[in-house]
């Protein structure tokens, strides 16, 4: 059935969302002093995008509902709310921009398509809100923030490649495991 | 029963946090920036966060050189003290997240109606980062012995560190849940707590004193000085 349907959590997903995302954040750590050192926007995304698309991807496959990865945004952004704010709004929206974008076009999880836009594209996404937590906090122009366009849009793009590539690997792992039995 | 501790109240601590961060990504351009980082220090070391500012200094002065130094590269030295002015502020609002126990953050959460999903998660999220760093090390530590390396066969190093890892999510959270609902946990279910986190006349004190400070400080900047 191809609708739209929202489906309650339960305590076993809420649990498996939760270590999906301590998983993704430690997968993420060795990439964060790149993010945390870049003045221009682009490299952050370029950076988090595979490690975050690989587990979130696993995140996906075995939780098959919709607002999984927005659950996995809240959940990141609230531990990483401790160490910089302005990342709560950067997972916040990236999730819940990917995930409606991949929701609008395939209704559910089902479709194998659908995990791998809704996580590939969650990196990609955070660069809205990066931009506009720029202007707001540091008073930083768009201009200021791009720099030079070749290099953004380079940047941007190998975000979704990388993204992709992340969701791809870990669609592959979760068919392995699948076949396994184990999930 | 309420918990007599020296820490802040959590959730004020945590929206001291965000404000001083904010604010002080705000202010970093201001000739007194320094008086901003040296007030919120004092302010700290007055309520006993010595041992946490005494963990922050070498997070803060490595970072700061590094931030400083990739900064030069393609700007001017005042733009390298800015820099280095936005890694003071992270510090100075780390100091007062990283006061916060995970436990009773989650217990503060709960006694403000916050979604039991949300604080059992987050609660979760920061516990098993430990764990999970240790799970890590084990499987590599495997991958080591069994001779197979990163750099000749990728693909082969891949497989052998990620099936396990996922593995090992799935027993782990399999685990816990059932754990959780064995003990009678529910999404939908109010719980209820042994210990209640209440304001202290500290937290009172505090956010007195660092809102003054605070206010002072927006003054001069919508001041313009």
């Amino acid at each position: 059935m191809k609708s739209f349907r929202f489906q309650a959590f339960t305590v076993k997903d809420i649990v498996f969302l939760a270590v999906i995302t301590a998983v993704t954040l430690l997968a993420a750590g060795p990439f964060a002093p790149i993010v945390m050192t870049a003045s221009k926007i682009g490299p952050q995304a370029f950076a988090m995008a595979l490690p975050f698309a690989l587990v979130t991807s696993i995140g996906l496959r075995k939780v098959k509902k919709s607002g999984s990865l927005l659950i996995i945004g809240i959940f990141s952004g609230l531990v990483l709310l401790l160490m910089a704010p302005v990342m709560f709004f950067n997972q916040f929206t990236g999730s819940l921009f990917s995930e409606g974008l991949a929701l609008l076009f395939f209704k559910n999880y089902e479709n194998r398509k659908a995990v791998l836009m809704s996580s590939g594209l969650f990196a990609f996404f955070t660069l809205p809100s990066t931009a506009v937590v720029n202007i707001l906090a540091k008073g930083k122009s768009i201009s200021e923030q791009i720099g030079n366009p070749l290099t953004f849009i380079l940047f941007a793009l190998g975000a979704i490649a990388l993204g992709l590539i992340g969701a791809m690997i870990g669609n592959k792992i979760s068919d392995e495991l699948q076949k396994a039995g184990k999930m | 029963m309420c918990k007599e501790t020296r820490d802040i109240h959590p959730i004020l601590s945590l929206v001291f946090s965000l404000l001083l961060f904010v604010m002080g990504l705000l202010f970093v351009k201001s000739t007194w920036f320094w008086m901003y980082v040296v007030t919120f220090s004092v302010l700290f070391l007055l309520f006993r966060f010595e041992k946490l500012m005494l963990k922050l200094i070498p997070f803060v002065l490595a970072f700061g050189l590094v931030m400083g130094s990739l900064t030069l590269i393609n700007g001017s030295m005042q733009d390298a003290l800015y820099a280095i002015y936005r890694v003071l502020a992270l510090g100075l609002a780390g100091v007062l997240s990283m006061s916060i126990r995970p436990i009773n953050l989650v217990r503060a959460l709960n006694q403000l109606r916050v979604p039991r999903w949300i604080s059992l998660g987050l609660l979760i999220v920061i516990r098993f980062i430990q764990i999970f760093r240790e799970e890590i090390k084990r499987i590599l530590q495997a991958i080591a012995l069994r001779g197979i390396r990163f750099a000749s066969t990728p693909a082969l190093w891949s497989r052998a560190f990620f099936i396990p890892l996922t593995v090992r999510m799935l027993s782990i959270s399999e685990g816990l849940a059932t754990s959780l609902e064995t003990r009678g946990f529910s999404t939908d279910s109010a719980g209820s707590s042994f210990v209640v986190i209440c304001l202290k006349r500290r937290d009172l004190v505090f956010s007195i004193l660092f809102l003054t400070c605070l206010t002072v400080f927006t003054c001069l900047f919508l001041r313009g000085h």
